[in-house]
Formats: structure tokens, C-alpha cells, sequence
């Protein structure tokens, strides 16, 4: 195989595992992908499209993670009830009677949001072969960040919004980081390929770069 | 040429599964083999980005199955099969398509006779 199509094969697997479809279903397809490209000789591109588009079409109804959540805000609106829930879960830890929410806390989950959400978003979008520049969208990042300095000048860091009961604040945290820590598990399925497509194996040490093996 | 290959590739939407169904009739084949196929059947060159979401669909929806095989000649393949349920879809559905295209040969090919 060439160095290009080893490269198209990784970015396939990076977007596939993004849309959370199952490690063995993924091993499956790129392992079929490979045989073909193997037999026509063909350019993976002129023969499959962009990576993220095929992906996204053998993904189909497998998807865990809809095309909505793909988009730059709704990874951030996504983190910040995770960040919210295992900050709750370590002031009940800590023994901090009662357990409250602070505007310091929102504000440490927004930013974590955008800082984890951003990365998260680059490395899928940079599989689309847009610039780095034009895949981060800007305006969301900058409302996202202005608006959690603005809320953390106004009402001032060490501002109590919440007062809760502990074990409000357990099922609070419970509530909040589950469905994602669920979505992750998911997601954590290992990527096998059929029996005699082993020769792939290298592809899934540079999953996310889509790098062709070096040996 | 291009407009042609066009125009067929927007015939081919939701008629893929199918010609693909109707191919596996034949016996057992693999994605690259099914598409050369197709393209012998005069349905043209049918592109791998196109097929094998095809071919994923219907094996999530049980109306075919498959399997790797070993092979001396390449690499490995996975080899498709027409479940019962893959024939009872194409059974039903190429009914209601040879009564759609029967109609629409009439509007459209037969349009000299009505004027």
C-alpha cells in the first residue's frame, strides 16, 4: 500500500472511532477498505471521498455521537455539565459542608470546556483538510471565553450560586457525568481487525494522525 | 461523459441496495468483486465510497451476511451472502420497481407516440 493510502486508512479509523462506532466493526471496515484499495491499485480519495465523509456513511445508523454534537459548541455545552458534576463530587469528597457551586467553578468548567472541547474538535476537524485556522471557528471560542471572563467579573469568583444537600450533590454528580463517562465506554471499544489483516495493526498506534507506519 | 456517469449515479440512489441484492442472487461475492460486476451488468462504475456504505447497511439490516476468507491470489477478502431476508426485500421491492420503471419508460421514452 502507499504511503498515501496508509495515511487515508488512518484518518477512516480516527473518524470512524469518533463517531463511536465499535472497535471490531471498525477493524472490520478498514480491513476491507485496505483489500480493496489493494487489488484496484486506486487512489483512496478519487475511489472513497474525503475520510470523514465515507466514515461518516459506513458509520450510518452505528453512530454514538450524532453529526450535532460534531460542532464546536456542543462539545463545549456538552463538557461543562461533566466538569460541573466531578467538581460536585469532590467537594462531597473533601468533606466540604454544605456543598456549593460557586461562580469560580462555572467559570473553571467553562474554560476547561473550551480548552478540552477545542483540542477535541481540532483533531477531528484537521481530518477534513481545512486549515487549522478555519477549523477552530472563532466566534464560538471567543463569545465562549469572553462571556465566562465577563460572568466571572461581574458576579465576583468566590460567589456562592448554590447551596445543596450532600446527597443532592452525589445524585447531582452522578446525574451530570454519566451519560458521558457511558458515551466514553463506549467509544473504548478496541479496534480489532479480522484474522490476516494483522499487517493494519501499525495503523492504530497513529489512529488520530492518520500517519503512515514508518517500517 | 461526465454528465452521463452523473446522471446514472443519481439513478442509482435508492436502487443501489438493490442491484447489489440481485448481484449476491448470483452467488457469493466480495465489495470489489460486486462492483466489477455491477459494471458488467451495464449499471456503470460503481465508486468503493459508494458501495460499502451500501453493503454496511445491508448487513446491519440482516439482508446479507459475511465472511473473511483467505486467498492466494491477494489479500484477504469478506465475502458477501443474500440472507432469506435480503430475498424477501428484493422479492418486494423489485415488484414495486419494475412498476415504477414500466411507467416511467411510458412518460418518458414513449412520448414521441403521444404527440
Amino acid at each position: 500500500m502507499t504511503p498515501e493510502s496508509w495515511m487515508y486508512l488512518g484518518q477512516v479509523m480516527a473518524a470512524l472511532r469518533e463517531y463511536g462506532v465499535p472497535g471490531r466493526r471498525i477493524g472490520d471496515h478498514i480491513a476491507e477498505l485496505s483489500a480493496h484499495l489493494e487489488e484496484s491499485g486506486a487512489d483512496p480519495v478519487a475511489e472513497f471521498g474525503r475520510p470523514a465523509e465515507l466514515a461518516a456513511r459506513l458509520a450510518g445508523d452505528e453512530r454514538l455521537v450524532p453529526a450535532w454534537m460534531r460542532s464546536l459548541a456542543a462539545r463545549l455545552a456538552t463538557m461543562v455539565p461533566v466538569v460541573l458534576g466531578a467538581m460536585l463530587l469532590v467537594d462531597v469528597v473533601m468533606g466540604d459542608r454544605p456543598v456549593t457551586v460557586t461562580v469560580g467553578q462555572v467559570c473553571w468548567a467553562l474554560l476547561f470546556a473550551a480548552m478540552v472541547g477545542t483540542i477535541s474538535h481540532l483533531a477531528i476537524n484537521r481530518l477534513d483538510g481545512r486549515s487549522l485556522a478555519s477549523a477552530i471557528e472563532w466566534p464560538v471560542l471567543v463569545v465562549w471565553l469572553g462571556g465566562s471572563a465577563l460572568t466571572a467579573t461581574l458576579a465576583g469568583i468566590d460567589r456562592v450560586l448554590l447551596e445543596v444537600p450532600t446527597w443532592l450533590a452525589i445524585i447531582g454528580a452522578v446525574t451530570l457525568a454519566t451519560p458521558t463517562l457511558a458515551l466514553a465506554r463506549a467509544m473504548d471499544s478496541p479496534i480489532r481487525f479480522p484474522p490476516g489483516a494483522e499487517h493494519l495493526a501499525p495503523l492504530k498506534r497513529g489512529v488520530l494522525a492518520g500517519r503512515a507506519p514508518t517500517a | 461523459m461526465g454528465g452521463s456517469a452523473d446522471k446514472r449515479s443519481q439513478w442509482l440512489k435508492g436502487l443501489l441496495d438493490l442491484c447489489v441484492l440481485a448481484i449476491l442472487t448470483r452467488g457469493e461475492a466480495y465489495g470489489y468483486e460486486i462492483a466489477r460486476m455491477l459494471d458488467e451488468h451495464g449499471i456503470g462504475e460503481i465508486k468503493g465510497g459508494t458501495l460499502y456504505p451500501a453493503l454496511a447497511k445491508l448487513e446491519t439490516e440482516g439482508h446479507v451476511e459475511a465472511t473473511w476468507r483467505t486467498s492466494d491470489a491477494g489479500p484477504n477478502r469478506k465475502y458477501y451472502v443474500i440472507t432469506e431476508s435480503g430475498r424477501q426485500a428484493l422479492a418486494a421491492e423489485s415488484a414495486a420497481w419494475a412498476e415504477f420503471s414500466t411507467a416511467a419508460s411510458r412518460l418518458i421514452v414513449d412520448q414521441e407516440v403521444a404527440t
